[in-house]
């Protein structure tokens, strides 16, 4: 089995930084990720931390530009805002290596926040909300799927935000504060990976951020979602060509017990044309076009969702009854060794595959670092080996019943 | 608080020199590359046709034929066959592009032999039941529904149709006209004479050694295969009709695309306009995102890019937009392309632009994967991989009257076909 190496210090302002050696490739990866995701906003203010996502692009006294000189190293570079963390990373080639801890260090303390920044990156984030979750046809699954789901847990809300006046109305205030308590050295994990070597990787660490001043990080006790005991439904009528049928689970979350059975019972599910829906609906039934099941992935309590595209004339009572038929099966009839082996083959090679890219190692040591243990990037395909019958069985009797589901009935308004 | 050190210095690149693979060939002439990765058991083969869409007598067929590529054969049913390979870990997959049909294994290297024997399966003995055909036709004309309600999906139609024509390979994009009339003999056929009786190019990448390549010998090397170059020709039917509007009911944004057919790689312009595209809306520096997105706030992305293919290509802008923008933003299109074609950009913005396409250069061959992927597709657009080199070198030697040389002759506004599909 492949092991990825890597060396951790802490410098002494509470920046934590990893060093990665891949001597494969001439570039390097400087990746910063920040604590601090859409969980962590106001239910009145929310696609905050996305918001300020964008306005980390907007320059310092020093440079104006931030894209600029990563363009001119040879580089590029973008950055992505969850529900848990927002993560920023530029890809060099190796002879302009120190470039990113320049600029990363840069845009960490002296960040151009202005009026006119805000309104012109509202107006962005505006044209993007109406261009992922608006425009498109069922746009607007996951807004309500995780209102449904999450009664009490910031996860009630995407990333993007509930609604395009929250980021409207986001003040320079809250943008000064919200840069001041959460972009810090002590809230911030920086990755660096490829053809650098260890010491020189420290020492630019050091030298670049090690003055930095750690900042006060404000403490959020987010609430636990309690467990589901009753059934919800909604119908929802939208202008789509064809209905769709979402039935979701709360799940555990990402270090909890169950979490990779979760995550293989949805390949068992859906992955691959040997599936079961794809067998049994798809194929056989003929009643959706298309089916997946999948997990949010989160570090909180989770989602399990199941979302299926209806064929035209197809009851929706009679397909979520063949959803739950084969939910059914799962629980009483269990997964045979042999099914759970394929799904465990095909996370392997997956896994494999996806450790080739230098970006995507990179990224992982630091979200691993933050789930508050970083060794688990080595043992995760352990743990995926030792999912057997008996313990799919018994996570899908815990959490796909019917007491706990959400069905949310996406319905085209031709069948109104 | 300020950061007390001098920055660091900006090193400019070197114009990357591509690597050459390996190259075997087995008995039976069939030509085999190879780029070496060990540092994971994990290794990926392509076999490649030269056939794709312009293969076709009409459109659709090899994607149809790609689809139902794990179909059945003679000895294993779908179901079995999709078992078989999921049960190794191994993916495979066909798809069709222009030029190219590419069958594609990405495995566990202890299991090449058994996952290469159910492609081959595949490959010689594929029997596409009726049942498994209408299910495709099926499950297509439902996402079709979907591709529909997309704004960007019709412009991009309209666009290809008005360049190329609507049966043009180059041209036709998924149409349910098409896949109605789609029988399953057309599929059979396409698949005996443009997939399973063509000799194949075979790339390998990844973990591999000799014993890899016996396998590959001992699988494909036996076939004897006939002489089979086409000579089968596509008429552009380019519009004469210049503006498109496509209504899409209850959009809140538009997508527009403006754009005209240009020079492909053959062209001794290809590595200047390529530079010039760069920095007219190819990056996040580009024109066009620093007016339209970081300075009006128009739009969350615009971009322009000069795609090419072995026989034609298109250089083209879009974007998607709030219906009041879809005006103004065509308006700052033609500022930004006048300005280019007559101001000499400055030193600074020609550098940026020259070492980020080098960047994007050296990244086509970073590992095995990409550099295999990168020649490739060189040598399924006709190329040899040599020019490669020479564009990065040419990218090097661009000047700042080149811009506007380049902006002049292949950006003018005036026969740009423009569509814009919204409410």
């Amino acid at each position: 089995m492949s092991h990825i190496q890597f060396e951790k210090r802490n410098l002494k302002n509470g920046l934590t930084v990893i060093h990665h050696l891949d001597t494969n490739t001439p570039f390097v990866v400087v990746n910063a990720l920040y604590k601090v995701g859409a969980k962590h906003e106001q239910s009145t203010k929310t696609g905050f931390a996305h918001l300020f996502e964008h306005l980390m692009f907007e320059g310092t006294p020093d440079v104006p530009y931030f894209d600029g000189p990563l363009q001119e190293s040879g580089g590029e570079n973008n950055a992505f805002t969850n529900n848990d963390y927002t993560n920023y990373y530029d890809i060099v080639p190796d002879i302009n290596a120190e470039i990113p801890f320049w600029l990363e260090a840069d845009r960490m303390t002296q960040l151009n926040i202005n009026a006119q920044s805000l309104k012109l990156q509202k107006k962005v984030v505006i044209e993007e909300f109406k261009e992922n979750y608006i425009n498109p046809p069922y746009g607007d699954i996951q807004h309500i799927l995780r209102s449904m789901l999450y009664q009490k847990h910031p996860y009630q809300w995407p990333t993007i935000g509930k609604d395009i006046q929250h980021i409207q109305k986001a003040t320079l205030d809250d943008v000064k504060r919200f840069y001041q308590q959460y972009y810090a050295p002590n809230n911030c994990i920086l990755v660096i990976g490829g053809n650098l070597q260890q010491d020189t990787a420290f020492e630019w660490a050091e030298k670049w951020f090690g003055q930095i001043p750690p900042t006060m990080i404000p403490e959020h006790h987010l609430p636990i979602e309690a467990v589901q005991t009753e059934t919800r439904t909604f119908t929802h009528y939208a202008d789509v060509p064809q209905s769709m049928i979402i039935i979701a689970f709360l799940m555990p979350g990402r270090l909890e017990d169950g979490y990779f059975e979760a995550d293989l019972v949805t390949d068992i599910l859906s992955s691959g044309q040997s599936s079961r829906f794809y067998q049994k609906l798809v194929k056989e039934r003929k009643l959706f076009s298309e089916i997946e099941a999948y997990i949010s992935g989160s570090i909180d309590t989770g989602m399990f969702v199941v979302e299926g595209r209806l064929h035209d004339n197809v009851d929706i009572h009679e397909a979520e009854d063949a959803i739950w038929h084969e939910i059914f099966k799962l629980q009483e009839e269990g997964i045979a060794e042999m099914e759970i082996e394929k799904v465990k083959n095909q996370m392997v090679t997956y896994m494999k595959f996806s450790d080739v890219s230098l970006l995507n190692k990179t990224i992982n040591l630091a979200y691993y670092e933050l789930l508050g243990n970083i060794n688990l990037i080595n043992e995760e395909e352990q743990e995926y080996e030792k999912i057997n019958a008996e313990s799919t069985q018994s996570f899908c009797n815990e959490f796909l019943n019917k007491h706990q589901s959400n069905t949310l009935y996406y319905l085209s308004s031709s069948c109104k | 608080m300020q950061i007390k050190h001098t920055p660091p210095i900006i090193k400019a690149l070197n114009a990357p020199v591509f690597k050459l693979p390996e190259s075997y060939i087995l008995s039976n002439d069939i030509q085999v590359w190879g780029f070496h990765d060990d540092s994971q058991e994990i290794t990926r083969i392509e076999i490649v046709l030269d056939s794709g869409k312009w293969e076709e007598s009409v459109p659709e067929m090899s994607h149809g034929v790609a689809k139902l590529f794990k179909s059945g054969t003679n000895s294993l049913s779908a179901f079995q066959m999709s078992a078989s390979i999921d049960h190794l870990g191994s993916t495979i997959k066909a798809y069709a592009g222009y030029h190219g049909f590419t069958i594609v294994l990405y495995t566990l290297r202890k299991n090449i032999l058994p996952s290469l024997e159910l492609l081959n399966d595949c490959l010689q003995d594929n029997i596409f039941p009726e049942s498994e055909f209408e299910n495709y036709i099926r499950n297509t004309l439902s996402k079709l529904l979907i591709q529909e309600e997309k704004t960007e999906f019709l412009a991009e139609k309209t666009f290809r149709n008005a360049l190329f024509g609507p049966v043009h390979p180059y041209g036709y994009s998924p149409d349910k006209q098409w896949i109605d009339r789609l029988t399953l003999q057309e599929i059979k056929d396409y698949f005996l004479n443009q997939v399973q009786n063509k000799k194949p190019t075979i790339y390998i990448s990844g973990s591999y050694d000799n014993n890899e390549i016996q396998i590959l010998e001992q699988i494909f090397g036996q076939k004897e295969y006939s002489d089979s170059s086409s000579a089968r020709q596509h008429i552009v039917k380019s519009s004469s009709q210049q503006i498109f509007e496509v209504y899409k009911s209850g959009s809140v944004q538009s997508s527009l695309i403006v754009g005209k057919r240009s020079i492909n790689k053959t062209h001794p312009d290809f590595a200047r306009l390529s530079l010039t595209n760069v920095i007219f809306g190819g990056y996040f520096g580009s024109r066009l995102m620093l007016n339209i997105r970081e300075e009006k706030g128009y739009t969350y992305g615009i971009y322009s890019a000069l795609q090419t293919y072995r026989h034609d290509a298109n250089i083209f802008i879009q974007t998607e937009t709030s219906n009041e923008y879809i005006r103004p933003c065509i308006e700052e299109i033609k500022i930004e392309i006048n300005k280019l074609q007559q101001e000499l950009i400055s030193d600074s913005e020609l550098s940026q632009a020259k070492n980020y396409l080098l960047g994007k250069y050296l990244s086509r061959m970073d590992g095995a994967f990409s550099q295999m992927e990168t020649f490739k597709n060189y040598q399924i657009e006709g190329l040899n991989i040599l020019s490669f080199n020479n564009f990065a070198k040419t990218i090097q030697a661009v000047t700042k009257q080149d811009i506007i040389e380049m902006a002049q002759k292949y950006l003018g506004f005036e026969d740009m076909y423009q569509v814009t599909a919204g409410s």
